[in-house]
């Protein structure tokens, strides 16, 4: 199933596919930060995704990588497709899916906040767990916890 | 089809009719974070004019306990009781999803009777779990007197669970490569004759509470969610079985032998109501209870003998370099866990994907329209946990 | 009525002395200090804040229903509006975004006010303690608490003890921990050190802020009074081995001189018991030769000493 979508995915797309991998735990397509929304269109309309499940950011010190999980909840699919963006670590960036897919929404904004990968068109770009005033995206690996919050000692 | 500011609904939706010649003044108000109504410390900000939401706005984030930096931090073993926190009503869920999906990773084989024990657990789990939610929002609807009588119930389901898993609450019951304790055939009977006097009641509570008849005014055709946004808000469990979508994950992707088990999955619309409206959901849930109870009765009629925890699968167990995402029907809906591990003893990354967050995603949108009391059924109805909402 | 001890047996009663009347009188009047009615009041009728964050919520939830049934102690009435509640049960993780809105909440709430500070992450932090970066680390940040109870989460039963405490700490008066003065606004006072320092509210005469209280005081002089009789009984314990050694030192010392003259020496002795108070005299004179350091003791011990010694002699005597 996985290896007829990621290759409808590269049929459709060509370049902006960069990897595909259909072994092993997790399979997954590599996409290009810019041909993402088109990805994840071309998964809707030939691969009978419908859902998107998951919006997953992660610093890897070098790079960050933002996965998609994709549900097809009316096809019935017996596994969830996976889309896999790399992005530089100075500047993450990418378009934001949540225009065609409402769900994006809330789970990029939540990326943004904790890993502090920006969504490039978002309506509502601001956090929405921490507090506004919040210095600094948890999930970073280089994340330096806060010592004092509005009066309030963080360290013991 | 009805159509309410822009939504459109399957089946009859109940619009809100006002006199027209009040005057009335567009008002922002918020409701909670300290709201009996809100089911723990969610925010919304409900823009109104008169008796009719207009616009409404969650805002979240008051109990983000950092559960992914500390998984991130702690060896897999430490980790699994802090998920328990993040769905606290169906904590033995969410142990169950982190530990399918390092297992997943590693390709653990559990043993048979380890995975009929998950089922037990988990399935009791959600009746209890459900009976609090069902119970709950009749409180929201204004009815008492039915919570009591689910409480009761669900006292005696935490004492069998506790028996076995030492925990009131929250358990650390499950542990990768099985679970932590063996349950005896004594308990086995106890669990298989409480589902009996579960089932027994079930009358009662539809009686009291279901079939009420203002309590099926209130809640009938009320607060609608439908299919299609369901899935544009990745809206799961209950709530999409109620707008009327054939998708439960045991069925479909099955894990833990649930493929075992000949169970039936309920599907809106029901006796009374519409597709996707707050009885139907609310409906739903007592069928799902029904429905936990038989698969209960099956394990146990089923159960091998055997192991309870894979033998190699130490305490000191980390899953090797790889990465995997795996989801679990949980009471709330889709319980995802990805996590993405480098081969050290502590997983890189652990994302947690709550259903509660997702399903409360669409208050914005499904609000507009409703009656502020409505608002209340649509939040009770879309029986949210903030702890997993923010995790 | 009066005679109904409201606080637990071996606990001081925080009440006036029963007081006897015309037994008419006394089945129409009740008669008590102002203050301990108002107080009897108060801790039978908490009124909780309906108010949870977390899990302990549903475990707070749990002792109001049906099987733990928090209205035996009068505390069920869970208010939705912090204007009409006195007590604050902090169910659950107290996070940096929520803790201007606890914080809020408790001043919201109408004097008198207590706090429970329920379970493990309103204590300290609980299991968000070191990786927690949004976690307050106990709530005593940021409103000051009066009765805090640990466990992840507590059981019913540990909740309606939190009660049942809060219950004596409000007939006390409040005046014992963290101040409660109305004025209250910084978060400094109390901590977690002060519960694994004593600090507990149930036992208030064991610190030194209870001195000031008028219940406890007479415990206090009972534990002086205890302390006197130890110190003394420890006196007497050293003076009569003291004696001990006084009385086997003269005996050798006598054997001596009755090895001497045995037979001018023990008519005298015989004779000291007839007529002690004549002969004593005569007999001191060879003892404090004998006794060296017994001089020194006290003269009640020299007494008891002198109304054994003859018979001691007498004995010598007659086996020599």
């Amino acid at each position: 199933m996985h290896a007829e979508a990621y290759k409808t995915l590269q049929d459709a797309l060509g370049d902006a596919i960069e990897e595909v991998v259909t072994e092993g735990t997790q399979p997954f397509a590599r996409v290009r930060a810019d041909s993402i929304v088109e990805a994840a269109k071309t998964l809707r309309e030939k691969c009978g995704a419908d859902m998107l499940h998951l919006v997953t950011g992660t610093d890897f010190k070098d790079r960050f990588e933002v996965a998609y999980h994709f549900a097809g909840i009316e096809k019935g699919a017996s596994d969830f497709f996976c889309l896999k963006v790399t992005l530089s670590h100075d500047d993450p960036v990418l378009p934001t899916l949540a225009h065609d897919w409402p769900s994006a929404d809330w789970f990029e904004r939540e990326t943004w906040d904790l890993v502090g990968i920006r969504f490039e068109g978002h309506p509502h770009h601001y956090r929405i767990l921490l507090p506004e005033d919040w210095e600094g995206h948890p999930l970073r690996k280089d994340y330096e916890f806060p010592t004092t919050y509005h009066g309030i000692d963080c360290t013991k | 089809m009805t159509t309410i500011q822009g939504v459109k609904f399957e089946g009859e939706a109940v619009a809100p009719t006002l006199p027209r010649d009040i005057q009335t003044d567009e008002m922002v108000f918020n409701m909670g974070p300290q709201h009996p109504s809100t089911h723990g410390v969610l925010r919304v900000v409900v823009k109104t004019d008169g008796e009719v939401v207009l616009d409404c706005h969650p805002l979240i984030g008051n109990l983000h306990r950092c559960a992914e930096k500390i998984l991130e931090n702690l060896t897999y073993t430490q980790g699994m009781p802090y998920v328990d926190r993040m769905d606290y009503l169906g904590a033995l869920n969410n142990e169950m999803g982190l530990a399918l999906a390092a297992e997943k990773i590693a390709g653990v084989e559990i043993p048979k009777r380890a995975q009929y024990l998950r089922v037990i657990m988990c399935e009791l789990n959600r009746v209890i779990s459900h009976l609090f939610c069902a119970g709950q929002f009749g409180l929201d609807m204004g009815a008492f007197t039915p919570f009591l009588y689910m409480f009761r119930e669900r006292e005696e389901g935490i004492s069998l669970i506790n028996q076995v898993t030492g925990g009131r609450l929250l358990y650390h019951y499950i542990r990768y490569g099985g679970v932590t304790r063996d349950a005896n055939q004594e308990w086995l009977d106890a669990a298989h004759k409480y589902c009996d006097v579960v089932r027994s009641h079930m009358d009662e509570y539809n009686n009291l509470l279901t079939y009420n008849r203002i309590f099926l005014n209130r809640t009938c055709g009320v607060a609608m969610i439908d299919k299609d946004t369901c899935l544009r808000y990745a809206v799961t469990g209950p709530i999409l079985r109620a707008a009327g979508i054939q998708r439960d994950l045991r069925k479909d992707m099955p894990y833990s032998s649930y493929e075992d088990f000949d169970f039936e999955v309920p599907v809106g619309p029901f006796e009374e109501g519409v597709v996707g409206c707050s009885w139907t959901r609310h409906r739903q849930r007592l069928y799902e209870i029904e429905q936990s109870l038989d698969i209960v009765q099956q394990a146990i009629a089923k159960i091998p003998d055997g192991a309870f925890a894979h033998p190699k699968v130490t305490r000191a167990w980390k899953a090797p370099a790889g990465e995997a995402y795996v989801a679990t029907e949980s009471p709330r809906g889709e319980l995802g866990f990805y996590i993405i591990s480098d081969g050290s003893k502590m997983p890189y990354r652990v994302k947690t994907r709550g259903p509660s967050f997702s399903n409360i995603s669409l208050l914005g949108e499904c609000s507009r329209g409703l009656l502020i009391g409505d608002l209340i059924a649509l939040i009770g109805s879309t029986d949210i946990t903030l702890g997993e909402v923010d995790r | 009525m009066s005679d109904a001890n409201l606080t637990r047996p071996g606990r001081p009663a925080y009440m006036p002395p029963p007081q006897r009347f015309d037994p008419e009188l006394e089945q129409t009047i009740l008669l008590t200090k102002a203050e301990w009615l108002v107080d009897w009041g108060r801790k039978s009728s908490l009124w909780p804040l309906g108010f949870g964050l977390a899990c302990c919520a549903i475990e707070m939830i749990s002792t109001a229903m049906v099987k733990y049934d928090i209205s035996r102690f009068g505390a069920e009435v869970f208010r939705a509006t912090p204007r009409q509640a006195d007590v604050m049960i902090v169910a659950g993780t107290v996070t940096h975004k929520m803790a201007p809105r606890v914080k809020r909440l408790y001043d919201q709430m109408s004097e008198p006010k207590w706090v429970i500070a329920m379970g493990a992450c309103t204590v300290g932090g609980g299991p968000y303690f070191v990786h927690g970066y949004h976690v307050v680390k106990g709530v005593d940040k940021v409103v000051p608490v009066d009765i805090y109870l640990p466990g992840c989460p507590p059981r019913p039963e540990a909740l309606l003890e939190a009660v049942m405490r809060l219950q004596e700490l409000v007939s006390a008066r409040g005046k014992l921990l963290n101040g409660k003065d109305p004025g209250y606004t910084g978060p400094e006072k109390g901590s977690v050190q002060a519960v694994m320092d004593g600090l507990s509210p149930a036992e208030p005469w064991k610190t030194e802020k209870a001195r000031s209280f008028d219940g406890p005081k007479e415990i206090a002089e009972e534990e002086d009074k205890k302390k006197k009789a130890e110190v003394a009984a420890a006196r007497k314990i050293a003076a009569e081995e003291k004696k001990k050694k006084e009385a086997e030192e003269a005996a050798k010392a006598e054997a001596e001189a009755a090895a001497v003259a045995p037979k001018e020496e023990a008519p005298t002795a015989e004779e000291t018991v007839e007529a002690p108070k004549v002969e004593d005299n005569a007999e001191e004179a060879p003892k404090e030769e004998a006794k060296g350091p017994g001089g020194e003791a006290e003269a009640g011990a020299d007494a008891e000493a002198e109304e054994k010694e003859p018979d001691a002699d007498a004995k010598d005597g007659g086996e020599s």
